[in-house]
């Protein structure tokens, strides 16, 4: 009796662990682009098991060009959101309550690249016209995303030149149908490498050495999923800052993990291109540097402000509305102990 | 005898040595020289004729690409032209894709596209897609819309910024699956402005086989390049170490990102290949045509210096490679060089092989010459020698050997038969010394009866027997006669003639006790019959013991000396008359001297005085007078082996050149009663 009593118990208490094995809660992080070397982070936290092991079942998503970054988030379903802090204030501003929960880019990666021949050195000298007399043409691109922070920087400067709207890519650079173009240094700068260009044939203009160095990915949930689940978010915070700190420590395990997600969409790995791509992010992100983690108040204040100004957002939220009070301090976030000795 | 390594070879093996060097340097150089040519001429039209297959598939492609752009102009040319009627376009891309695509089947897809808003005021997007179904019919429709804002795209774009048609970089197409590249060209209005594009998208899927066609000698690899440097085809591009691994180039990589993988050491390990490849890539983007060697890891893991022959594909923009292993490349200069290394090796084996018979030929029969030599030098003059034939040096050779052998021989016997003869001569004049030496007086000094004088004769013939003579005997009671001669000439008729002098002046002595008529008596009897025209210088001299008084003649001989005892010396200077036997008339006189008691008198001949040491210089009289002087006192034999000595020691290495005669007289005064 005793004996059916103890298996009975044991099975009980089995039953109850898978129950809360299962139970789990399960995260939705959408990525703003198809996988490569920028979400590196997100893979580690992913396939070391860091979500797991902050208790957390995380599906990392995908979007493609077009796709509504924060639509998921409305859905009231626990889903974070990677993306730049000028698209989230955007939709914040448009009613969506994102919060930050940690801030992962530190500075602008935005650059203004012209051809070193053209005599392009500063943002002034594209108000020289071109040989045929016309207006200089600058690509610069038409989304939420990236193209507010050149845009808001040509204005305020008045620079007399045509906006060519980009779409994707650095072809219209490369046929010479413009004379600067706005290029993220992780990722389009190296495809004008690819295309030939030597680094010193080309000129870069570095928007995190202006006023506009808006601070870029961050991790945002909705803020009354904050407020049910700060525990969740906390630790979401967490992982996400480990899976960055271990991917930066280990580039060449990281990019293996890359490389599988891009090759489980049938994407195409390219070890050039991601390898510059996984080592510039990172040090725009820098996580083992301080200010990873937390999105500082005055470079919140300084976007705000250029967008008010520049009228891209209506109204501000407030920093402490904004950012989530328990966002992560990356230097206190402690790694797993599965990954203390790293990816390999 | 120590001898070398090369001392101790035979001719066989020298020969081989120095030819097979002189053959390989000779061989060797002409190799390297006719090599060197051949590969430099080689190399250029290896090099020409791939870079000609390049430049001629580069040509194809660029003519595959010419009805595209042909048809893309003149469709913008009807689209400026007329307004967008949508009825009438279809009809028009139905028409030109099918023409086009029975042209260039890889055309699958035609589009015109309006700016938005161009149309109409109330219609923003305006593109008619028309495209080859599966049933092979064209099938036309609107695709413009919110889900495609074609208007960002580049291919809208890019000719719409730059005015002019383009073919855009090669991409993946999601909705076809497969790599497209398209002829975008604007078109507008009368007025200039711009109204459209149209479209015309070309598959790449066929491109790779046109590719292939580039490559001259079937194992390059080639590839094709966008304008910006993509990989628009790269068939064999799995043939690269561990490319796979890194990227899959076609339509993703570029020519300047695989330079930067193999800068950090991928696909190649040296550090400046990566600089190689970019310097290539710039090339091609250039639109240039040429080569350039690049060092690239290939799928065995080993490092192998590649030739990247390119040439522009001008239509596009775009430019044609193949890559080839230069190993491969002048894999069939390797094979000459291979055959004729093996020719010239064989060559010299063979060369050495017919060195080796025809020394050992010739070596042979001079080996057993060799041995014959032995035999003959070990005194069997009948050694059989080699037999050979015909008339080369060999067969001289033994020829000369045989009769030098047959001579040898003869000599041989009559050298034997002299040295009996020889032998039999020397026995004789052994003989004929005894005799001569027996013709002289016995020396017993002192005599016995004769206690008034000591004596001492030495006669030293120069060879076996001598033509000196000396004698001494007793006239009477109280004279005694000492003479002494030295006939001219050596050997044996010098002896002959002083045995007939010896014997004439014992038996004319009994006659003539006057040394004067004994001297005319012995001039008279030598001078007959003396056909052989000898003489002999002659001195006679008669001692009274008594007095000491001493007559005496000298015919032409060497006058004597007297050492007195009170150590004056004294020269018989006096010659009395010629030689004897040259003028039986000859008149002779004599002359007289008195020896005292102590007194020693010397009569030699010139065999002394004339003595010749090795450099051919005299002896003289005047180390004898110092000896008779020094010596005037001593016994006679004393004083003579003191003459001899000087005389020995003056000559001593030089043969004796004459006959040396002493007759040494030490008056000792009366005998007492």
């Amino acid at each position: 009796m005793v004996k059916f009593c103890s298996v009975f118990i044991l099975s009980g208490l089995c039953i109850l662990a898978v129950a809360a094995e299962s139970a789990a809660p399960r995260w939705r992080i959408m990525l703003p682009w198809q996988p490569q070397a920028q979400f590196a982070g997100f893979y580690v936290a992913a396939d070391k098991g860091i979500f797991a092991a902050h208790g957390l079942d995380v599906e990392l998503v995908h979007l493609e060009r077009g796709d509504d970054l924060f639509a998921a988030m409305k859905s009231g379903e626990r889903v974070a959101v990677a993306s730049p802090l000028v698209a989230a204030l955007q939709v914040r501003d448009k009613g969506v309550a994102a919060v930050n929960i940690i801030q992962i880019g530190r500075r602008s990666s935005i650059l203004l690249v012209a051809r070193a021949s053209s005599g392009i050195k500063q943002c002034s000298d594209l108000n020289t016209p071109r040989r045929d007399g016309t207006r200089r043409r600058v690509a610069v691109w038409d989304t939420a995303n990236f193209g507010v922070a050149p845009r808001l920087w040509l204005n305020r400067d008045r620079v007399n030149v045509e906006i060519v709207p980009l779409y994707a890519g650095v072809d219209l650079f490369l046929w010479d149908a413009v004379d600067a173009i706005s290029v993220m240094d992780y990722n389009e700068f190296y495809e004008l490498l690819q295309a030939g260009f030597r680094s010193d044939e080309l000129c870069r203009i570095r928007l995190s050495e202006t006023p506009f160095d808006f601070p870029e990915d961050g991790l945002y949930v909705d803020s009354g999923l904050l407020a049910s689940s700060p525990g969740e978010c906390e630790k979401l915070a967490a992982a996400v800052a480990e899976g960055m700190r271990l991917a930066c420590r280990d580039k060449p395990a990281a990019l293996g993990m890359v490389r599988r997600r891009i090759e489980a969409v049938r994407g195409k790995f390219d070890f050039s291109h991601q390898s510059w791509m996984i080592g510039t992010y990172f040090e725009n992100a820098a996580p083992d540097r301080a200010g990873f983690g937390v999105l500082p108040r005055d470079k919140f204040n300084t976007v705000t402000r250029a967008l008010l100004r520049g009228k891209v957002i209506a109204t501000a939220p407030r920093y402490d509305e904004f950012t989530a009070e328990m966002a992560v301090d990356p230097a206190a976030a402690p790694v797993s102990a599965a990954n203390r000795g790293g990816l390999r | 005898m120590n001898l070398s390594v090369w001392g101790k070879l035979g001719i066989a093996a020298k020969q081989n040595i120095l030819l097979a060097s002189l053959l390989v340097v000779l061989i060797g150089g002409c190799f390297w020289m006719i090599r060197d040519q051949v590969y430099s001429m080689a190399n250029v039209s290896i090099d020409r004729t791939a870079l000609l297959a390049v430049q001629s598939g580069a040509a194809r492609i660029n003519e595959s690409f010419s009805p595209i752009t042909a048809a893309a102009q003149e469709l913008a040319m009807v689209l400026s032209a007329s307004q967008p009627d949508e009825a009438m376009q279809k009809k028009l891309l139905t028409r030109t894709l099918e023409k086009v695509h029975e042209i260039n089947p890889s055309l699958c897809a035609i589009s015109i596209a309006y700016e938005p808003y161009r149309v109409s005021p109330h219609r923003k997007y305006y593109m008619l897609y028309a495209q080859i179904d599966a049933a092979g019919k064209v099938r036309i429709d609107q695709i413009g819309g919110p889900d495609y804002p074609y208007e960002k795209y580049d291919w809208f774009v890019l000719p719409r910024t730059l005015g002019k048609p383009l073919w855009t970089e090669p991409y993946f197409d999601t909705f076809a699956g497969v790599g497209m590249s398209t002829y975008t060209t604007p078109f507008f209005d009368a007025s200039g402005k711009f109204l459209g594009i149209t479209g015309f998208d070309l598959s790449l899927t066929e491109i790779a086989r046109q590719v292939r066609a580039a490559d001259a000698y079937g194992h390059g690899m080639p590839c094709l390049v966008s304008r910006f440097g993509r990989f628009v085809a790269f068939p064999d591009a799995s043939k690269i170490d561990n490319l796979a691994e890194f990227t899959d180039p076609v339509l993703n990589s570029t020519v300047f990102s695989m330079a930067d993988a193999m800068n950090i050491g991928v696909f190649s390990n040296r550090s400046n290949d990566g600089e190689l490849m970019r310097g290539i890539g710039r090339e091609m983007l250039a639109g240039r045509s040429g080569s350039a060697l690049v060092n690239l890891v290939l799928e065995k893991g080993t490092q192998v210096r590649e030739r990247f022959f390119f040439a522009p594909v001008k239509n596009p923009g775009w430019s044609l490679g193949v890559i080839y292993t230069e190993k491969e490349l002048s894999g069939g200069l390797r094979r000459l060089d291979r055959y004729i290394i093996l020719f010239s090796v064989g060559a010299l084996l063979l060369m050495l092989i017919a060195i080796t018979v025809t020394v050992r030929r010739v070596s042979r029969p001079l080996t057993k010459l060799a041995t014959a030599a032995d035999v003959i030098g070990g005194g069997d003059f009948n050694a059989p020698l080699p037999e050979v034939s015909g008339g080369d040096e060999v067969s001289r050779l033994t020829e000369a050997f045989r009769r030098m052998q047959s001579k040898l021989s003869g000599s041989i016997a009559c050298l034997e038969e002299t040295t009996r003869q020889r032998e039999k001569i020397e026995s004789e004049l052994e003989v004929a010394h005894h005799i001569q030496r027996a013709l002289l007086p016995e020396m017993l000094p002192p005599l016995p009866n004769a206690p008034e004088f000591s004596l001492c004769a030495v006669l030293n013939p120069a060879r076996m027997v001598g033509g000196d003579l000396y004698d001494f005997f007793k006239l009477d009671d109280h004279r005694y006669l000492f003479v002494v001669g030295d006939v001219s000439g050596k050997g044996v008729p010098a002896a002959l003639f002083m045995a007939i002098t010896q014997t004439l002046q014992r038996s004319e002595a009994e006659r003539f006790a006057d040394p004067v008529k004994l001297v005319t008596r012995m001039n008279k009897l030598l001078s007959r019959s003396n056909e052989s025209m000898m003489f002999v210088t002659y001195f006679a001299g008669v001692l009274d013991l008594a007095s000491g008084d001493f007559d005496y003649c000298n015919a032409g001989h060497n006058p004597p000396l007297i050492a007195r005892g009170d150590h004056t010396l004294d020269v018989l200077t006096g010659r009395h008359g010629m030689a004897l036997g040259v003028d039986a008339d000859a008149v002779y006189q004599g002359g007289h001297t008195r020896l005292k008691p102590g007194d020693t008198m010397l009569i030699y001949t010139d065999g002394v005085s004339e003595a010749e040491d090795t450099s051919g210089r005299l002896f003289g009289i005047n180390e004898v007078e110092k000896i008779m002087i020094r010596r005037s006192a001593a016994l006679p034999d004393i004083i003579a082996d003191d003459i001899l000595g000087a005389v020995a020691k003056f000559t001593s290495g030089a043969e004796q050149s004459d006959d040396i005669t002493l007759l040494a007289v030490k008056y000792n005064g009366p005998a007492k009663a």
